[in-house]
Formats: C-alpha cells, sequence, structure tokens
C-alpha cells in the first residue's frame, strides 16, 4: 500500500468480514467559505455538499462527505482510469480555484480506501476506537472522523454493514495489518 | 481430597469432574466449580503464606475479591507465571500449579517466623528505617530485604499471552451481579436503556444465588430460587448485556470506567491456547449504578490472625455454594445476627459447632430462635480475650463481659475448636463511588461509612 | 478522560483532541517596542488556574477546528464551549 503501483489488490475474510483496499478511486479535497461554491459544484457534478455535520450526499457517481464546515471529501463511488480523474480535476480546479470559489486539491494518493463488509464491522472498530457509532451504525450516509488504533481515519456509512475507511497513505499499512490482526480474533 | 469435609449434593460443584491440581508441590484433587481456595479447605488445608513482615502463618480468611491472606503464586513457567492471585478469586482448572508467598524455605517452616519471636524488637517501619543508613549499604540489604519480604515473583521472559481492548457505550452500566445489581439491570434495559451488567464471579448472583434460609423468603420462595428465575428471565433481555468474570478496576471523569474480563484464566493451559486471555473494556456510561454489596468486617482481640479464623460470611458461602466445610468442629464469634445464618447453614449440612459466642446480651430476632431450637450453645455477653494454635487454631479462650462492657469478669472458659468464624458487622462497599468523587457520611444505626448525597 | 462537545461535530472522547492552553490571551501590537521581561510575560507566562479557566481546544482528529472551552480544571467539569472569535459565555 506504501508503493502507489502494488495496492493489496486482495481481499481478506474474517467469519463475517471481508476487508479490500479499492483503487483506483478519485479522492478530491474542497475548501471553501464562498456563498456561490454549493451551487457550483452542484452544476459541476450534480451532487451538493452537505452543510449538515457528520453526513454526507451521494450520487450514481461520486460521495462528497463533510469533514469541517468549510471542508469536504470527494470521492468516486466506483473505480476510475487516471485519466478521467485528471479530467474532472482539471474542470473542479477551472471553476473553483481559478475563479477564487475555494481550493481544489486532488488527494487521489494521499488517502487509501478500505471497504469493510460484514456484521463484525463495529466489534473490530471498537477495538481501538473511542468513537461511539450507536448514531453512525444507524444512519444511512453518517461519516466519522476519529482514531483506530492511533491513526486518523474518515469513516463512511455506505450501507447497513458496509463502510468505507479512509486512512494516509502512510498508515494505512500500519493500520492495514492491525486490522487483519484484530479480525482474526472477532 | 478428605471427603467427610465435602457435602454431597451442590449445583454449583459438579462434583462428576474432578480436576487435580498442586499447591506446594503435593498433589490435590477439587472439583470443577471450586475455587483454589475452596479446594484447599476441602482438602484441610488452611494454611497458606507467611504474613509479610512478622511471618506469622496465614490462613484462608475470605472467599472473593476482598481475601487479605491467600494470595499465592500461580505456575512457575517464566514467561507465564503469575503472582498475587488471589486464592479465593482462581477458579480450579485442571493442572494448576500454585506456591504460597512470603515464605522461606517453606511455608510449614519459615525462617522469617524468627521475627515473630523478636517481634519486640522490630517496632513498625524498622524495615525502613533501620536498612537506611549507611546510604551506601543499601545494595548490601537490598538482597537480604528482597529475598525476607518479596511479595511474589515476577515472570521473567516476555508474556506470550494475547490481550484485547473494546470500547463500549452504553447508558446505564450496573457494577455487581447481585440481588439489587440483577433487578436495577432489569428495571434499566426494560425502560428501553442499553444496559451493560457487570459481574467479577463466573455466576451471576453474588450472596442470594445460594441463601437458602428459612428467614430470607421473597414471594413465599427462598430467595436463591427466586433468583434464580429472575436471572434465567433477565438472560432474554434484549437491551440488556451481562459479561461475568469482568471486574471493575477503575472509575475515571465523566463515568469512564476500565474493566477487566478474564476470558481463559479459567480454563486449563490446553484449553487456553490461541485464545485471547483478557480484554479490557473501556466504558463510557450515562449513568453508573453502582451495587456492589458489603463485606463482613473482623472483629478484634488477641491472636485473631491464625489459620482456621475466617469471617463468618465466608464460612457459610464455603459450605453452601462450594459444599466445603471450613471445619469440623465450627465456633462462630459475631456481635450480630449474621453469624446465626452461617449456624443454620452449617447444622443443615451436619457440621458441629462447639458454640456461638455472641458480645450482645441477648438478641429475640427470627433467626436467633431458629438457631436456638437446634440446641446450639450460645454464649451470650462474652467474648473471645485468646486463642491458641500455631499453623491452625486449636483453642478458644472466652470470658464474660462486664456490665458496661469495658472488661472482663469471671472465669476463662476454654473451647477446643479447629475453625472459627467472625463477623463484625456489614462494610459497605463504597470504592468505586468514593473513587468516582463521592463522599461519605458515618450511618450510626448500623455503624457504616455510607453514601452522601450532595 | 473527559467528552469534550465540539462545536461543529458533536460529543467526542477527549482522545480526539488536543489542548491549546490558555484562551484570549492578546498577541501585543508592538512586539518590538516591548522589553524583553515584557515579551517574556506574553509568550510564556500563564495564570494556570485552579477552578474555572478558560482554554484553547483543537479537534485535531475530527475536524481540526479551533475553539474554546470553559473548564474548572479542578473537577474536568466544562461549563461551556464556544467558537473562536465569539464572546465568552460568562464574564471573565
Ligand atoms: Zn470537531
Amino acid at each position: 500500500m506504501l508503493n502507489f503501483e502494488t495496492t493489496v489488490q486482495d481481499s481478506k475474510s474474517y467469519g463475517d468480514l471481508t476487508l479490500s483496499e479499492v483503487e483506483p478511486i478519485l479522492k478530491i479535497n474542497l475548501r471553501s467559505n464562498k456563498r456561490e461554491f454549493s451551487t457550483k459544484i452542484g452544476k459541476l457534478l450534480s451532487i451538493i455538499p452537505p452543510i449538515e455535520a457528520n453526513t454526507s450526499s451521494s450520487n450514481e457517481d461520486y460521495s462528497i462527505l463533510w469533514l469541517s464546515p468549510d471542508e469536504w471529501l470527494i470521492y468516486s463511488n466506483n473505480k476510475i482510469s487516471y485519466e478521467q480523474q485528471n479530467l474532472l480535476e482539471e474542470n473542479l480546479f477551472n471553476n473553483i480555484s481559478n475563479t477564487n470559489q475555494g481550493s481544489v486539491t486532488n488527494v487521489t494518493d494521499h488517502w487509501v480506501m478500505i471497504n469493510l463488509k460484514g456484521s463484525k464491522i463495529y466489534d473490530l472498530l471498537s477495538k481501538s476506537s473511542p468513537y461511539d457509532f450507536k448514531n453512525f451504525k444507524m444512519k444511512k450516509g453518517s461519516v466519522a472522523q476519529t482514531l483506530l488504533n492511533h491513526t486518523d481515519v474518515i469513516l463512511h456509512n455506505i450501507d447497513d454493514n458496509n463502510l468505507n475507511l479512509f486512512v494516509r497513505r502512510s498508515f494505512s499499512e500500519d493500520l492495514w495489518l492491525w486490522i487483519n490482526d484484530s479480525a482474526r480474533f472477532l | 481430597m478428605s471427603k467427610e469435609l465435602r457435602i454431597n449434593s451442590n449445583k454449583f460443584i459438579d462434583q462428576t469432574t474432578r480436576l487435580s491440581f498442586k499447591f506446594n508441590g503435593e498433589k490435590l484433587y477439587g472439583y470443577k466449580g471450586d475455587t483454589l481456595a475452596s479446594a484447599l479447605l476441602a482438602n484441610n488445608i488452611h494454611l497458606v503464606g507467611r504474613s509479610f513482615k512478622y511471618h506469622r502463618p496465614r490462613g484462608i480468611m475470605t472467599c472473593g475479591s476482598e481475601e487479605p491472606n491467600a494470595i499465592v503464586q500461580i505456575g512457575n513457567d517464566p514467561s507465564l507465571t503469575d503472582p498475587n492471585v488471589r486464592a479465593t478469586e482462581i477458579e480450579l482448572y485442571e493442572g494448576l500449579e500454585a506456591f504460597s508467598q512470603n515464605c522461606w524455605p517453606n511455608v510449614k517452616f519459615d525462617i522469617g517466623g524468627i521475627n515473630n519471636l523478636l517481634s519486640p524488637l522490630l517496632p513498625a517501619g524498622f524495615y525502613y528505617k533501620t536498612f537506611m543508613w549507611p546510604a551506601s549499604f543499601w545494595e548490601k540489604y537490598e538482597f537480604f530485604i528482597r529475598h525476607s519480604a518479596g511479595l511474589g515473583k515476577s515472570p521473567t521472559k516476555p508474556d506470550p499471552d494475547i490481550y484485547d481492548h473494546k470500547y463500549y457505550h452504553c447508558d446505564v452500566l450496573v457494577v455487581g451481579g447481585g440481588i439489587s445489581g440483577i433487578m436495577a439491570a432489569k428495571l434499566s434495559a426494560e425502560n428501553n436503556n442499553e444496559t451493560l451488567l457487570l459481574d467479577d464471579k463466573n455466576i451471576l448472583g453474588g450472596a442470594t444465588i445460594y441463601q437458602n434460609n428459612d428467614c430470607f423468603q421473597i414471594d413465599s420462595t427462598h430467595t436463591n430460587y427466586w433468583l434464580e428465575k429472575e436471572i434465567k428471565n433477565i438472560k432474554n433481555i434484549k437491551n440488556l448485556t451481562i459479561k461475568t468474570r469482568t471486574s471493575l478496576a477503575a472509575y475515571h471523569g465523566y463515568n469512564y470506567l476500565l474493566a477487566k474480563e478474564n476470558l481463559t484464566d479459567h480454563l486449563s493451559p490446553d484449553e487456553r491456547k490461541g485464545k485471547i486471555r483478557q480484554r479490557l473494556w473501556k466504558i463510557r456510561a450515562k449513568k453508573v449504578i453502582i451495587a456492589t454489596g458489603s463485606i463482613e468486617r473482623p472483629l478484634i482481640f488477641n491472636n485473631n490472625d491464625r489459620p482456621g479464623i475466617m469471617l463468618s460470611s465466608a464460612i457459610k458461602k464455603f459450605i453452601d455454594f462450594y459444599g466445603v466445610k471450613a471445619g469440623k468442629e465450627i465456633t462462630l464469634f459475631t456481635n450480630n445476627d449474621s453469624a446465626y445464618e452461617t449456624a443454620i447453614s452449617l447444622k443443615k449440612s451436619g457440621v458441629n459447632i462447639v458454640s456461638i459466642i455472641d458480645i450482645r446480651d441477648k438478641s429475640s430476632s427470627k433467626i436467633v430462635k431458629e438457631v436456638e431450637k437446634h440446641n446450639i450453645k450460645i454464649y451470650w455477653k462474652h467474648t473471645i480475650v485468646n486463642t491458641e494454635g500455631y499453623r491452625r487454631i486449636s483453642f478458644i479462650e472466652i470470658m464474660q463481659l462486664s456490665d458496661d462492657g469495658s472488661g472482663v469478669i469471671g472465669k476463662k472458659i476454654k473451647l477446643k475448636t479447629d475453625c472459627l468464624g467472625i463477623s463484625g458487622g456489614w462494610t459497605p462497599m463504597v470504592h468505586l463511588f468514593t473513587q468516582s468523587g463521592g463522599k461519605l457520611k458515618f450511618r450510626s444505626d448500623d455503624n457504616v461509612f455510607f453514601t452522601r448525597q450532595e | 478522560m473527559f467528552i469534550i462537545n465540539c462545536p461543529y461535530c458533536g460529543e467526542r472522547d477527549q482522545t480526539e483532541f488536543s489542548s491549546g492552553g490558555e484562551a484570549h490571551i492578546v498577541r501585543p501590537k508592538q512586539p518590538t517596542e516591548l522589553s524583553d521581561d515584557e515579551w517574556a510575560k506574553f509568550l510564556f507566562m500563564r495564570k494556570n488556574i485552579k477552578g474555572i479557566q478558560f482554554e484553547r481546544w483543537n479537534h485535531s482528529h475530527g475536524c481540526r477546528k479551533w475553539f474554546n472551552v470553559v473548564r474548572d480544571t479542578s473537577n474536568d467539569k466544562i461549563h461551556a464551549v464556544y467558537k473562536m472569535g465569539e464572546k465568552p459565555p460568562v464574564n471573565k
């Protein structure tokens, strides 16, 4: 995972828990506190950045996660080629950054996305995250930024017993090993 | 195993599964469900250790986490040995190996015991004061002090076991699975609160689960049967999580509590392989209910520390729960009615009670009358003035109290006994409450410190 | 371990936050005109109150926003949380 070229590419199963790294996925960080920003993004991606804390909005192609009152993370729901990624980034850059509406940063290689599926997800996470998953679990689309095994993670509840976990690339191998180690005892 | 110290029927002990274990190298037997303490008592072993300073013989005194004496070393594998384990808490498993601590060369003959004879020369603080000077000599003293005063041995090799963590969030945490804890958890969970119930023992029910005394009834049934039914019912409540073998260790601010769950410490080494040994629970609760019950207080008299002198409630638990007679000729010394429960339990199981010594002038409570029916000699207004027996109590000396209770009068009476149960009333376990910042106040009607509402 | 109610994300465990020390310390307008002692006073000297204290906290493992907290240092009770730039809820 540390090496861009060699993603895990493989899926591990522990009872009713499956983990897999998903690549390549477009990830873009957006920052803005301008008023027209929302409508601009709406026009470009036909999706509105959520204002409510700890939520997300999704359409068929993209999800936008709330990170902070002026910060969002866009990622593509499906694997997407690098050429397409570049096109989209350029489009956003021209319409947002270049018009002073906010900043657009391609963080595709900054975050690693791991998908977790199964009924044991929250048993695994509660082994080392102080976060209370009670509401998160129940509400589809919930977003949580918290710590997992002392590592910063962003969690996105995409469906019942199905979530995407984002971890910084340099921490990803450590966290991947921790998840695999802990999942043995679920 | 001494057959005469076991009673035959008992639902908490599986007498069909015999387990072998070793204590100080001697091979002994117990049953599944025993603790090390109950198995030792069934083998007629009271002497388990030595005191820290004077190396006086020490016996099993209680039957729970409050045990001050029966502290043993488990195993001698350099990476797995476990010091300072209470014999009253460790569950017996096949192949358990335990050793006395604080004694050299062995528990029956301890050279440090000479300190006992020299005790007038060893004032309080002797170790700390004497070996301070000259400072450079400390290195020389240290070897001998550590040797004579050591509290168990640490493992010398890395720990191969696996430990787990768990963060847990709940609406209500109930600490203690006795009758009040069970009822509190039931009420809480039935009112739509996510509830966690913890108990350090292997089964729920506290002291009520083995309370079969006629004087203790709910809905016209003995409390143990009544509670058994309740326990069956609460296991089906969906909001309620129950964890046994889990002891609460810390109560921090904002209702952040730490608990240790034992997962394999009660299993034999073969059954433990590849499993998590212990789990640390990091609990965040909206409300905490402390239902930790009370512990019995000892009574103060000369030589009240001999092996064979135990809390009267412990004798009751050993007979009613573990089916073990703590002695063959038991005497009880009390200042309240609790010891009479023990007397009835012992009588029911056919143990000979030498007598009951009661500091009070008289009691006419229902339970005392019950005991009087059994023709047990009760010495009202008497007190114990001394005891005899080095490795095990053998005699007690009692005298009558003067009218104002300030002194003793009359002739000494000497009674032969091999086990003495003492009961000085009950002290609520307020430790967790005070740890959370709670304040106490003295309640004079039963002489206890109790919780004070701000 | 206390729980802090982040004004942006809601209640979270203390481990997700970093403390930024005493709040409402005004930077001198003309640092060059200060003596070394005055400058040191601004830089290093803090009240370190036993009791109600105004503090800055950062939700470093969450939204990464700074905000202010009114905390009783003797029992960790948090009396108020307010955003940067907002007026303290109680008179100082
Ligand atoms: Zn936040």
